[in-house]
C-alpha cells in the first residue's frame, strides 16, 4: 500500500486540479452551446408557446433578467458566479429554481445508476473472470454468447420487453413512476413501493451494462493468465486457484477499474432512456421532459449535474489506480 | 462456437443487412412512407409484420430503416476508431506533456455524459443525420483512446519495444511497427465497440424522438411503438420485437466479427473451445508459450 | 553419482490448425545428484516444451502422451494425480522459466513473492517466510534495501537473481532452468552463471539447464544433451561434446560460436531452415541440412546409440551395423 507522503498528496492535488479544469471546460461548453446555436436567446428562455406572442417590453425584460445585453465576457463571469452560488436559473415551464428541480430528482438517479453499476460490475466482471479462468469449457462458450447478446441489445428495448412480460402478462410489478401519484402509503409501504418500481429499471440497466464489463474482465484476465509470471507462480507450487485469484485477478482489476469509471458516463446515458421507458422520476426522465417542453435551462442544468457526477467517478478511479498498480504509482511520483 | 465460426456468423448477418439496405426498394413489399392498409393492422399475407398507427407497412419500414442505421454505425465507427487509436497510441507512447494534453481532452469528452450532451446538442442544433454522425463520432472516440492508451502504457514497457527504442528506432517507427500490432486486438475490439455504441446512440436518440423526422431508423420505429403503447397489446410481437431484434442482430454481428478478429491477431485471446471433432482443425489455437513452433 | 531424475519415453504433442505435432519426441534423459545437465538446441527444438513438461505445466492444446515415465528419486511424477502436482512444484522440482525478466508479478514486492513460495508449501508463518525469503535474496546477491522493491524497480540481472532465489527457496531436489541468462548483457550473464555454479557447490544443486548457447552450457554443465526437432541427438560429458562433437548438428552448433580470439571470421549460422514439425522428413530429421548426409539418411531414422562409454549419438555415421 502506498504510504501517504508529500508526493502522494501533490499527486492527488494535481488530479483534483486537472478535473477542476475539466469541469470548467464542461461549464464553458454549457455556456457556449446556446449562444452558438441557431436562433435567438429568447427562443430558449421563455416557454415555447409564448415565443410567438412575446411583446418587445417582455423581451427586454427577459434579456435584462439574464444579462444578455451585456458583453459576452461579462455574461460568462455572471454565469460562472451564478453556478458557484448554486444558481442555475429558473425553469421556463415551472417557474421554479432549476437547482431545486435537479436535487429533487438526483437521489432517484443516484440509486438507479449506483445500483446498476455495482450489480453490473459484480455480475458481469465476476462472470468475465470466471469465463477467462475456465477457458475451453462449454460454460465459457455459452457465457460469452449470452453476454455478447446482452451487450448488443438496446436498453430501452429490453425495458419495453420486460414491461410486456412483467406488467402486461404477469401483472407483477407496477409500470409507471417510482412512487404512487396518489395513495398515502408511508414508511415501510413507501419503501416497498419504491423498491418495486426500482426493480425493472435496475434490472434493465444492469442487464445491458453487465455485458461490456464481462468482456473487459474476461479479456483482461485472459491476458494476465498468459503472462510469464503466472507460469512462475504455478511453478512455485501455488494451486491454479491461488494463481488465478492471487495473481491473475489481482492484476486484471486495473483495466476493470478503468472500464467501470468510463462506464459511469454510459450508464448515465442508459439511465436516460431507461428512466423514460419506465417513467422513473430521475434526472434522465427530467432531461426527456425538458426536451419535450423545450425547457432549456433545466436541460442544461441536468446535463451539468451529470457531468459533475462522471468527473467525480473518474477522479475516484484515478486515485484508485496507484493503489492497485505500483508501476503507475512510480510513474505518477516521478 | 469457435472464433472463426463466430466471425462467419457475424459476417453473414451483417451481409444480410447490407444487402437489405442496398436493395431496399426491391425487397420492400410496400412504400414505407405510404399508408397501405388499416392502422394497427395485424400481420397478414400482404403485410407480414402488420401496420403501424398510420397504416404503414412495418416490414417495409424495417428494411428501409437498415440504410440509416448501418450508415450511421459504420461511418461514425470509422471516424471514432481512427481518431481514438491515433490519440491513444501517441499519448500512451510519448507520454509527457503531449499525453497530458491529449488525455485532458479525452477526460473532457468522457466527463460529458454523451447521451445527455447529444440530447442537448440535438435540442439546440436541430435534428439531421449529418449532425448526428458528426456529434456521435466526435464524442465517442475518447473511450477507445483511453483504453488503447492504457494498454500502450504497458506495451511500451515490454521487452521488444524497449529494445527497438534502445536500438535507436524513431518514435514513429516504433509506434507503427511495435506498438500498433500489440494493440491491434484492442483497436479492432474498439471498432466493434464504437459501431455498437453509435448504432445504439442513434437508436436511443431516435427512440427519444430526437432523430431526423424525415428519416426513420429502427429506433424511430420503436419511438412510435412506445408512444402508442404497443407493448401493452399483442402488437408488441410485430411492432416492438422486430426493430429491436434488428438493432441487436447488427450490433452482435459487429461483436462477433470483432471477436474473430481479436482471435486472429492476438493468440492470447484465443479461446480453446472444444471443437466437435478433436483435431478437426478450424479454430484450434496454436500453443501460446512454445518455442518449438516459432 | 547416483541418479536423481530418470526420464523415459517422454512425448509431448500440440494440436494445431495443421494437425498434431510432436514437440518432444520420445526423450530419455537422466540427471545425477549434484549434477548439472545442459540441454542445448536452436529455438524450435523443443527445449522449452521439455522443461515445461517436466513441471507438468503443459497447457492445452498441448499434452503429455501417456506411457512416459519421470522418476524423481524413484517416484514417477507422471503417475501422480494432477491435484498433487502443486505440492510438488517448487519443493521437489523448481522452474526458472524462460524470459525470467517477466517471471515476476509486477504489482507485488519481490520479497513477498519469494515468501509466497514458502508459505504455499509449509506451515511457516508469513513473518518467518518473509525472513527466510530475505535470507535467500541476500544469498543470491540482492542487497537488503532492495528486498521490498517492485520488479520494475530492479535491473534485469537483479530480477533474474530474484527468480533464482524463488526457485531455490524450498531446497528443491531438482531445478529446471530455461534460458536463465538470455536477454541479459554479457557481464551480467557471467555473474548469473557464476551464481549458479556457486549455488551448485554450496547447496549441491541438481539442475537441468536449457539453453541455445552451447559455450555457456559447456562452462557450467557436467553433461550435455543436444536437441533437434524434439529429439535428443547427442549426449555426453560437456567438455568432450564441445571439443569433439560427433553429430553433424552439434558440430554446426560448435562452429556457429563466434571466436573471441584468433583470426577474424564471419559469424556462421547453421545453413538451412529449422525443421518444420508438421512435415518432418522420413529419414533423419537433420538430413535436409546435413553436410555429411548420404543416401541412407533419407530413409533410415537413426536411433540414439551408445558409441563410447557415456556418449550417445543419433547419426548413421556412427552406427556401424546400419552402415553395412
Amino acid at each position: 500500500m502506498p504510504r501517504p507522503s508529500g508526493a502522494a498528496w501533490r499527486r492527488i492535488g494535481g488530479r483534483v486540479a486537472q478535473y477542476a479544469l475539466v469541469l470548467l471546460v464542461a461549464v464553458s461548453l454549457n455556456f457556449a452551446i446556446p449562444r452558438l446555436a441557431p436562433g435567438t436567446p429568447i427562443d430558449y428562455l421563455v416557454p415555447s408557446e409564448q415565443v410567438a406572442t412575446i411583446t418587445p417590453e417582455q423581451r427586454e425584460r427577459v434579456l435584462a433578467q439574464f444579462g444578455l445585453e451585456k458583453p459576452l465576457l461579462e455574461q460568462y463571469r455572471l454565469y460562472l458566479t451564478g453556478i458557484l452560488r448554486g444558481d442555475l436559473g429558473v425553469s421556463a415551464q415551472q417557474g421554479r429554481p432549476v437547482v431545486d428541480m435537479l436535487l429533487e430528482r438526483l437521489p432517484w438517479t443516484l440509486v438507479l445508476v449506483g445500483g446498476a453499476i455495482t450489480l453490473a460490475t459484480v455480475v458481469g466482471g465476476g462472470a468475465g473472470f470466471l469465463s477467462a479462468a475456465r477457458r475451453g469449457g462449454r460454460t465459457e462458450a455459452w457465457g460469452l454468447a449470452l453476454f455478447m447478446f446482452l451487450d448488443s441489445m438496446p436498453p430501452f428495448w429490453i425495458g419495453m420487453l420486460l414491461l410486456v412480460f412483467f406488467s402486461g402478462y404477469l401483472d407483477l410489478l407496477p409500470v409507471f413512476g417510482a412512487l404512487p401519484t396518489s395513495g398515502a402509503a408511508g414508511g415501510f409501504g413507501l419503501t416497498l413501493e419504491f423498491a418495486q418500481r426500482l426493480v425493472l429499471p435496475l434490472v434493465t440497466l444492469t442487464m445491458v451494462r453487465a455485458g461490456w464489463l464481462f468482456l473487459v474482465a474476461r479479456s483482461s484476465l485472459a491476458g494476465e493468465l498468459s503472462e510469464d509470471y503466472i507460469l512462475m507462480a504455478e511453478a512455485k507450487g501455488l494451486s491454479r486457484r491461488q494463481v488465478v485469484l492471487g495473481h491473475g485477478v489481482r492484476n486484471a482489476l486495473l483495466p476493470l477499474v478503468t472500464a467501470v469509471a468510463v462506464e459511469v458516463g454510459t450508464v448515465v446515458g442508459g439511465a436516460t432512456v431507461v428512466e423514460t421507458v419506465f417513467s422513473y422520476p430521475g434526472l434522465g426522465r427530467l432531461i426527456y421532459e425538458s426536451v419535450l417542453s423545450r425547457d432549456y435551462l433545466v436541460l442544461q442544468g441536468a446535463f451539468l449535474l451529470l457531468a459533475v457526477g462522471v468527473i467525480l467517478a473518474n477522479l475516484l478511479a484515478d486515485l484508485l489506480y496507484p493503489i492497485l498498480d505500483p508501476r503507475v504509482r512510480a510513474e505518477s511520483l516521478r | 462456437m469457435s472464433g472463426t465460426r463466430m466471425g462467419r456468423v457475424g459476417a453473414t448477418i451483417l451481409l444480410l443487412f447490407v444487402v437489405a439496405a442496398v436493395f431496399a426498394p426491391i425487397l420492400a413489399p410496400h412504400d414505407p412512407a405510404l399508408r397501405t392498409t388499416q392502422p394497427f393492422a395485424a400481420p397478414s399475407f400482404a403485410h407480414p409484420l402488420g401496420a403501424n398507427d398510420v397504416g404503414q407497412d412495418i416490414l417495409s419500414e424495417l428494411i428501409f430503416a437498415s440504410r440509416l442505421s448501418l450508415t450511421v454505425g459504420f461511418v461514425t465507427a470509422c471516424l471514432a476508431t481512427i481518431l481514438g487509436a491515433a490519440v491513444g497510441i501517441v499519448g500512451g507512447y510519448l507520454r509527457g506533456p503531449v499525453d497530458t494534453v491529449l488525455m485532458r481532452g479525452v477526460d473532457v469528452i468522457l466527463s460529458l455524459p454523451f447521451l445527455p450532451l447529444m440530447i442537448v446538442l440535438a435540442a439546440f442544433l436541430g435534428q439531421n443525420t449529418t449532425n448526428l454522425i458528426l456529434v456521435i463520432g466526435l464524442l465517442i472516440w475518447a473511450r477507445p483512446a483511453r483504453l488503447i492508451r492504457s494498454q500502450v502504457l504497458s506495451v511500451r514497457e515490454s521487452g521488444h519495444v524497449q529494445a527497438a527504442r534502445a536500438m535507436g528506432a524513431t518514435h514513429g517507427y516504433v509506434m507503427v511497427r511495435h506498438v500498433l500490432p500489440r494493440v491491434t486486438p484492442l483497436v479492432a475490439a474498439q471498432f466493434v465497440r464504437t459501431a455498437n455504441v453509435s448504432i445504439m446512440l442513434e437508436a436511443s436518440l431516435a427512440f427519444l424522438g430526437l432523430s431526423d423526422p424525415f428519416q426513420k431508423s429502427w429506433g424511430a420505429i420503436l419511438f412510435y411503438a412506445n408512444a402508442r403503447s404497443a407493448f401493452l397489446t399483442d402488437a408488441w410481437l410485430w411492432w416492438v420485437l422486430p426493430p429491436g431484434l434488428c438493432i441487436a442482430a447488427v450490433v452482435v454481428s459487429f461483436a462477433f466479427l470483432g471477436y474473430a478478429l481479436e482471435e486472429r491477431v492476438d493468440p492470447r485471446l484465443r479461446s480453446t473451445l472444444p471443437t466437435s471433432e478433436p483435431s478437426s482443425g478450424s479454430g484450434t489455437p496454436m500453443p501460446v508459450r512454445e518455442d518449438a513452433l516459432r | 553419482m547416483s541418479t536423481l531424475l530418470e526420464v523415459r519415453g517422454l512425448n509431448t504433442v500440440y494440436r494445431t490448425t495443421e494437425g498434431q505435432i510432436r514437440a518432444v519426441d520420445g526423450v530419455d534423459l537422466s540427471v545425477g545428484r549434484g549434477e548439472i545437465l545442459g540441454v542445448v538446441g536452436e529455438s524450435g527444438s523443443g527445449k522449452t516444451t521439455l522443461a515445461t513438461s517436466l513441471m507438468r505445466l503443459i497447457k492445452p492444446p498441448g499434452r503429455i502422451l501417456k506411457g512416459g515415465e519421470m522418476l524423481l528419486d524413484g517416484e514417477d511424477l507422471f503417475r501422480l494425480p494432477r491435484s498433487e502436482m502443486p505440492a510438488r512444484r517448487g519443493r521437489d522440482l523448481a522452474l526458472i522459466p524462460q524470459s525470467a525478466m517477466h517471471a515476476l508479478n509486477p504489482v507485488i514486492p519481490v520479497d513477498k513473492q519469494v515468501a509466497e513460495a514458502i508459505t504455499t508449501h509449509g506451515e511457516a508463518s508469513r513473518k518467518a517466510a518473509l525472513r527466510t525469503a530475505r535470507e535467500r535474496l541476500v544469498e543470491v546477491g540482492i542487497p537488503p534495501e532492495r528486498h521490498s522493491a517492485y520488479p520494475h524497480e530492479l535491473s534485469g540481472g537483479m530480477r533474474q537473481r530474484c527468480v533464482i532465489a524463488m526457485a531455490i527457496v524450498n531446497e528443491p531436489k531438482l531445478v529446471i532452468a530455461d534460458e536463465p541468462v538470455s536477454g541479459l548483457d554479457v557481464v551480467v550473464q557471467a555473474r548469473i552463471l557464476r551464481l549458479i555454479s556457486d549455488l551448485k557447490e554450496s547447496r549441491s544443486l541438481s539442475m537441468m539447464l536449457v539453453s541455445h548457447d552451447l559455450p555457456t552450457v559447456t562452462r557450467v554443465c557436467d553433461r550435455i544433451a543436444v536437441m533437434y526437432a524434439g529429439r535428443i541427438v547427442e549426449t555426453g560429458e560437456a567438455r568432450t561434446v564441445f571439443e569433439k562433437p560427433l553429430h553433424p548438428y552439434t558440430r554446426a552448433l560448435v562452429e556457429a560460436v563466434p571466436r573471441v580470439r584468433g583470426p577474424k571470421q564471419d559469424l556462421q549460422s547453421i545453413p538451412g531452415d529449422p525443421p518444420d514439425l508438421h512435415h518432418l522428413p522420413p529419414g533423419c530429421n537433420f538430413e535436409p541440412r546435413c553436410p555429411a548426409a548420404f543416401a541412407d539418411c533419407k530413409t533410415v531414422d537413426p536411433s540414439l546409440e551408445e558409441v563410447e562409454p557415456g556418449r550417445k549419438v543419433a547419426c548413421l555415421l556412427y552406427h556401424d551395423d546400419e552402415r553395412e
